[in-house]
Parts: structure tokens; sequence; C-alpha cells
């Protein structure tokens, strides 16, 4: 029996995002060499035995640069997604929940970071603040918090007037009650979709940055960075650049896939309809 | 020969649940210029059956049995020959006007494709008839309204357009789904005159729960339950001596006669019941209902009952 | 609904006052003296005199909000100051490479549509069969891949393997020829994104009753599905396509640095490598300004596409 779409994402990307979770936890059993320790006798050497995906510039070993690099993304992804719907929460039920004055404030202050395109904010502020993992993930929160506090809010704004939470209130609930039993269960799922699908866009923006320079500085393995550095060998040694490219790409579909298949399982206008 | 004659039709789709089961060999017959209602609660299999004549039900349906036209058997076409049927001799009038019609073209533009697919009217032509069409349904200044959107029309009035379309290209047979579902009483008379009157030389499938309506409307009409006819009776007949304890008990929940509810609820179509399929809510019912699946028993004046009772 | 547009219009203001403080302050979210830093070079540490110079000059020396507020009137007056690098104009740079960014972001969005709607309405048409599956996975794959690395992918196969075509560069005044690369780099993830929005934009439309109409009626496959659900399933992606004019903006970072294509995103990437603090404030809210006034136009022309919104506006 072919297996229906929606369960084969989810099970794809879980699948992925497993293997690259346990890549990144046991990165010194998985790689053949140290990440940064340089052979310079072999240097920009195409996939061998020795090096399976060969070495970069400084006669790393790219294969082991990969698994490492692992860690950086996860991590980048992991915290600036879960800081970003921290804030995007408490701001955005904030507004959603008590509306006037906090509302209006809340969402000018989020009208103004979207009013810049967001790989420029991320730009400008990574620029500003200086290279650096802390920096590059600050930069990618302050550009990501927006949509979260967007989604909450409307989540809330749908839910807060029926029956349920009424009815509840009218039983003496208080606000905190009804926030935590009520609302907030139910505004959780359309969160996950769009956090799982924003770890994968803020790897791919944190690649980005260190791409550009402004992220995860040399000689820490990070894939961005990776690509940058074998820029310059582009002609003479096009594996430097395949493997972290690959490895980025793979890591981000897995999120989506997940992402994609979560949606689907949870938007009810994909069910099944008979006419009656 | 019948205009309409459908032969134990049984219409199945596969679902993740199991197989549902919506119509389980239906016989139905619809004589030239006849008016037929068929009356079941929502689930019963009624709008199914309406969409499996036309052939519009989505992919998956597994339809078996024979459904004979003017003689031809329509599940034997193809699809380019049931299109040359299908909105010209046999139209469906669906029922919810307010999804039936697509929001962003106009009224008039809807109903002038339908005019201009099934005749050779040019442009011009064809824009006045579907004025001429809009008016012969009751529509005042329909030059106007038939360059405005659905959603500038009242639910009455939308009803009456989809009765205007269906009415474009001179079908001799209309299959009409719950056109009175959702309007108010004095809208609902309206438009149920407005049907009589326009179906006075054609023959129609009127699929309602409404037996009022139907009452008003129809020549006979048949009794539908867990897409099954329990019960076919000219429309006197029916409602002054109903036979099947389904028919009574559908009659006595009516607000006109008592408001008695049948106790119990209509089978899943997934596990339908053995034997009758409404022997578990039935008063009368006996062992053999349990075990036997009752035939269709022939009665005086043409009428016919699924019923142990009147074997 | 007036109301509603005037209420839209309105709060631009106070989001382009905020993107303002933001790319003002820029200058002072950097460690150290801004001046000091733009005058050190390879020589040496600057003199503290040729410093004080440099402020006095600059204007550097005034209190903050001074400084802000005479930078935010210059630029309501068109001044947008002079880079600190080049001493060019700031607003000339800008206009000048936005004029490329936006020859580029044109040029992308037709490639992407070109290939995005045929197949976002064949995967929907062909729903749950083998090509909506491809049609699914080559969309996931287009959002998910790293524009800097396609690029590279792309620059490989075409100008170093094939030799058909630059490597980078504007060419003649921005030429197909140096065109096409870059286009297709930057084009990818809005194509991605417009396949699926039209997929299931028209698997939507495909499901309502009022396609089961326009069968009834006996229209042919072709008129159903491609009059009667198009119209409906198109509102969304249009709209939709302008902001994917304004997404292109972020993708234009990378791309234009990376293929020397000479746009606003290149222009930001190098004035932040150089602390042209005067050009990334410029070019900052310059993009901010084309951005908000872009979001605008789709929200406004969204509420006109949509027969039953435009109804609701006569009232």
């Amino acid at each position: 029996m072919r297996l229906r779409t929606k369960n084969r994402n989810i099970l794809i990307g879980m699948s992925i995002v497993m293997c690259l979770v346990f890549i990144a936890v046991f990165a010194p059993l998985v790689a053949p060499h140290d990440p940064t320790e340089a052979d310079l006798g072999a240097r920009l050497e195409p996939p061998s035995k020795e090096y399976p995906f060969g070495t970069d510039h400084l006669g790393r070993c790219i294969l082991s640069r990969v698994i490492y690099g692992t860690r950086v993304s996860l991590l980048v992804g992991v915290t600036v997604i879960s800081a970003s719907l921290l804030i995007g929460l408490v701001l955005g039920t904030a507004s959603g929940y008590f509306g006037g004055l906090v509302d209006e404030v809340i969402m000018r202050l989020v009208d103004g970071f979207l009013a810049i395109p967001s790989m420029f904010l991320a730009l400008a502020l990574a620029g500003a603040l200086g290279p650096g993992l802390t920096n590059m993930m600050i930069a990618l929160i302050a550009v990501e918090w927006t949509s979260y506090a967007r989604v909450v809010r409307g989540s809330i704004l749908s839910i807060k007037d029926q029956e349920f939470v009424v009815a509840s209130r009218g039983l003496g609930a208080g606000d905190v009650y009804i926030l935590t039993r009520h609302i907030l269960p139910n505004i959780i799922s359309p969160v996950i979709v769009i956090a799982t699908m924003g770890v994968g866009y803020a790897i791919l923006a944190a690649a980005g940055l260190s791409f550009l320079g402004f992220g995860v500085q040399p000689p820490t393995p990070e894939w961005g960075s990776m690509l940058d550095s074998g820029r310059l060998f582009l002609r003479k040694a096009p594996h430097i650049m395949v493997f972290p490219g690959l490895a980025i790409m793979i890591t981000v579909l897995a999120f989506n896939f997940l992402g994609d298949g979560l949606r689907d399982e949870m938007d009810p206008r994909f069910r099944k309809e008979i006419p009656h | 020969m019948s205009h309409l004659e459908i032969s134990n039709l049984r219409v199945r789709f596969p679902t993740d649940d199991g197989v549902v089961r919506v119509t389980n060999g239906v016989d139905l017959d619809i004589e030239e210029g006849e008016n037929l209602g068929l009356i079941g609660e929502s689930g019963s299999g009624k709008t199914v059956l309406g969409m499996a004549i036309v052939r519009l039900l989505p992919g998956d349906a597994k339809i078996e049995g024979t459904i004979r036209f003017n003689g031809r058997d329509l599940l034997s076409l193809n699809e380019a020959e049931m299109r040359s049927i299908r909105g010209r001799e046999i139209v469906m009038i669906l029922q919810n006007p307010t999804n039936s019609l697509n929001p962003v073209l106009t009224i008039g533009s809807q109903i002038e494709e339908a005019v201009r697919l099934h005749s050779e009217l040019d442009k011009e032509r064809a824009k006045k008839k579907v004025v001429e069409l809009l008016e012969e349904v009751g529509i005042r200044s329909a030059a106007r309204r038939a360059k405005e959107y659905p959603h500038q029309f009242s639910g009455g009035m939308k009803e009456r357009a989809m009765i205007a379309m269906a009415l474009a290209s001179d079908p001799s047979l209309i299959i009409a789904d719950e056109p009175t579902k959702g309007l108010d009483v004095t809208i609902k008379r309206r438009v149920v005159k407005l049907i009589k009157e326009v179906t006075k030389t054609k023959s129609m499938l009127f699929i309602t729960h409404d037996l009022g309506s139907a009452a008003e409307i129809c020549d006979r009409i048949a009794v539908m339950y867990a897409g099954e006819i329990l019960e076919i009776a000219g429309t006197e007949d029916l409602l002054n001596d109903p036979l099947h304890p389904y028919t009574k008990g559908f009659l006595d929940s009516l607000p006109s006669r008592g408001l008695k509810p049948i106790p119990g609820m209509g089978p899943s179509l997934i596990d339908l019941p053995s034997g009758c399929k409404f022997h578990p809510r039935c008063d009368r019912a006996m062992k053999l209902c349990k075990r036997e699946d009752p035939p269709m028993i022939q009665k005086e004046n043409g009428r016919r009952v699924r019923c142990f009772q009147y074997a | 609904m007036l109301e509603y547009i005037a209420r839209r219009t309105l709060l631009i203001i106070p989001a382009l006052l905020f993107v303002s403080i933001i790319s003002f302050s820029m200058v002072y979210l950097a460690p150290g003296d801004p001046a000091e830093i733009l005058l050190t070079s390879p020589e040496g540490t600057p003199s503290p005199a040729a410093v004080e110079a440099f402020r006095v000059r600059m204007g550097l020396d005034q209190p903050i909000y001074v400084q802000y507020l005479r930078w935010l009137n210059n630029i309501l007056h068109g001044d947008f100051g002079y880079s600190y690098m080049s001493e060019r104009p700031v607003f000339d740079a800008i206009f000048k490479s936005f004029k490329a960014t936006l020859k580029l972001s044109i040029v992308s969005m037709f490639i992407s549509v070109i290939v995005s709607i045929p197949l976002g309405i064949l995967a929907a048409i062909k729903h749950n069969s083998a090509t909506d599956d491809l049609c699914r996975l080559g969309a996931l794959v287009g959002v998910s891949i790293p524009n800097f690395w396609q690029a590279f992918l792309l620059i490989l196969l075409f100008s170093i393997y094939l030799d058909w075509l630059p490597v980078a560069g504007y060419g003649d005044g921005g030429d197909l020829r140096h065109m096409i690369l870059p286009a297709i780099t930057l084009g990818t993830s809005s194509a991605a994104v417009t396949t699926r929005l039209m997929r299931s934009s028209m698997l939507e439309a495909l499901s309502q009753d009022y396609i089961i109409t326009a069968r009834a009626k006996g229209l042919s496959e072709k008129v159903v599905v491609g009059k009667h659900a198009l119209k409906n399933a198109l509102i969304p992606v249009v709209t939709m396509l302008g902001l994917n004019l304004g997404f292109l903006l972020n993708g234009a970072v990378v791309t234009e640095w990376i293929f020397g294509w000479p746009g606003i995103g290149g222009l930001v990437v190098d004035s932040i490598y150089q602390r042209d603090y005067t050009m990334i404030q410029g070019s900052i809210l310059f993009i901010a300004v084309i951005f908000v006034t872009l979001n605008l136009i789709v929200d406004i022309s969204y509420t006109y596409l949509d027969p039953r919104i435009r109804y609701e506006a006569k009232d």
C-alpha cells in the first residue's frame, strides 16, 4: 500500500533530522579526522579513500568539517527559533489577548521590523554588532520573532471570543487560567508548523551570513564559511564547494519536509469529503 | 420506455476507514414529463444518486448498475459523449447556490456560458437570451443584474439564477438537489412555485428533505434510507396512506404532524445493518427483518414498498 | 474600505520612522568610535587631530539626537549625505544600484512566473500522482537550496565547464548573457514558493462547488480548469507575486555580491565591509521605503482583484 503523502513527508523529514542530531552529538566518533587539523602536504585534494570528501586549501578533511558543521547549524537553528518563539509567544499573546494600547504598540514595533527585508536587517545588524556566533544569532532573532508574534496574535484573536473561552470567563476564570488552559493549547499547532520550517530558514540565513563573513569565524567548521573559503578554488577544486552546500540543502530540506508534513496533518482542509 | 430508468445502482467510496456504501441497489424510473420527488434524511445517499446520473461523482467513486436515459446507458458512455448530454439534455441544479456559483464571474456570464455551449447563438443574442432567462425566473431589471456578481444576490435570487442557468439549454430532464434548502418560508414558497412553473413540460428528479415542497411539485415520491429506496408512491397516496414504517415515522416527525422523531440514528454507511437497513429503528421489526433483505413489493396503484409486512 | 486604505497608508509612517532610527543607530551599535575606525588605514592609527577634524566635518561631534534629526531632515529634503569612502552623493549611488537590482528582479520574476504557474497548475490537476509528487519535491528543494551554493553550481556548469556564459559582471550595461545566471539564482526560491501556492490555490478552487456547477453545464475540462478554477486560484497568487518582488531583495544580497552585479544588495554588503555608514544608513532606509510601498500596493490591489472585497469597497 502506498503511504499517504503527509505521513511520508513527516517520516522522511524526521529520519533525516534524527540522523543529523546523531551526527552532531557523536561528531568526534563519526568524523575520520580532526576538523581543524591542517595537513599542508595534502591541500586541495579531490575525494579519496583517506579523505572521502577531499581536503580544503589548508589540507583539512572536508568530511570531518562537514560533520562538525552540523553542530553549529543545528545549534543556531534551534537557538534562534526557540528565542524567537519565546519572544513572539509573549508579545503576540499580550498583543492579541489584551488588545488596546498594548496591541497597538507591539504591532507597530512588528511593522517596524517587518519594514526592512529580513536579509538586509540581519546583515546590517550582524555587520554593526561585529562578526561572531552570538552576534549572528541576535541578528537572526531580530528578524525571526515578528512572524511568531503575528501568528500567535492572529490565532488568539480568532479564538478569544469563541464560546468556550467566553463561558470559562463567565464561570470566573482569570486571564492566566484562560490563556494557559484554553487559548495556548489551541494555537500551538500552527506555531509548531512555522517553527519547524523556521529552523530550516534560520540555518539557511545563518549559512548565508557566515558565507559573507558576518557569522561564525574560521577555523570553526561551519558550512557557510566553508563555502566562502572554497570560493577562490572553484576552478581548481570544486569539491570544496559541493559538500558543504549539499549539507545545508539536505538539512533545510529535512525541516521543510517535516513542516510540510505536519501542516498537511493538521490542516483539516485536506481531509477527504464525500458529497452528501 | 421510461425517460430515465435506474436499475440496481450501487455507489461506493473507498476511504481510509473502510468502504462507504452510499447507494445500495437503487431502482427508480421517471416517465416523460413526470416530476419525481426523492425524499430522505441527510446522509441517505440522495445527492450522490443525483450526481451519479450526470456522472459528476469524484473519480474514486465505484459505480455499478445501469442508468438509462431515453434508452441509452449513461454509465457506458465516454466522457465526450456524456458531455453532450450533461448540461444539454440533463441539467443538475446543485444545492447551496452560494457555493455553487463562481464568485469571480458575473451571474450573466455564467448563464451565458451555458447558453452558448448548447446553442449556435452569437455573443449578442446569447446576452439577450440571458436577460430573457433571468426575466423568466422572475428577476427584475435583469439586464443590470446580469452584470452583477453572485455575492450581490440574495439567497433566493441566487437560487433563481441557478434555475435560469438550468433552463439555458432547454433540457428535458432536470435534477434539482435541495433547491429550497436554507431559504425562509415566503421565499421558499415562491421558488417552489417557480420550479413547478418551469418544469411543466419537463421531467424532474426533485431531491429534498422537505416533504412540503415535494408534495407541492411532485407527481410521485420515492423515500430513500441508507442508500435504498424504501417506498415509492403517488404523492397523494404516500401522504395519506404511507406504507413503510420509516415513511410513517418520517411523516410523524414533521412539525405539522406532531413532531415525533424516529428513535435512534441513521446507520453508518460503512457498517450497514444486516437484513432490512431500517430494522434497528423499526418498532414493528420481526426476526426475519434482521436476517433477510426485504424485496420490493408491488402494491395497487403502482405503489412499491420494501417491507416484509406487505409480503 | 477607503478608511482601511487610509489607515494602512498612515501606518507606514511610524514603521518608517522606526526604520530610520534603526538604520541611523547602526553606527553606534558597532564597538569603537566610527571616526577612528574609518580613518584607520594600513599605515597605522590616525592622529587625534585628524580624527577630530573628520568628526566635525561629518557632524559626528554633535549629540546623537541632533545628528539623527539633522540626518532625517536632510533625507526628507532628498539629501542622503555623502559616502564616507568615495565622498560621492549617497543617493546617486543607491539609485543607480537600485536600477540594476530592479532590472535583475524583473527578469528573475519573469523566469519564475513562466516556470511556476504552469507547474503549479499541472501538479494540482494531477493531484496525488507522480507528477504532483515531483513538482512538490522540486518546490521543496527550490526553497531549501542555498542561493550562494546554487550560484556556484551554475557558474561551475555554465561558465567553467561549458564556457557558455560569463562567470560574473555587469557586461555592457547588464546585458542578457550576464543576467541569465544571477536571474536564475534569484528566481529559484520565488519560483518554488509560487509553484506551491499555485498548486494549493488551484486544489482549493477545484474542490469548490462552483466547479461541479461548471462541469454540470457540460463545459470541457479545459474551460473548467482554465477559466472557472484558474480565475479564482490566481487571486492569491498574483498578490503573492507582488510580495515576492519584495522578497527577491533578500536573495539579491548574496546573489549580486557573488555575480558582481552592481545592485543594491551588493552595495550594502560592500558598504558594511568598508564601514561606509552613510551609505548603509541610506540604503537600508531606501530599501525599507521600497519594500513598504510594495507591500501597500499589494494589499490594496488584493482588495480590487477580488470582486467580493471590491464590492464591499463601494459601501
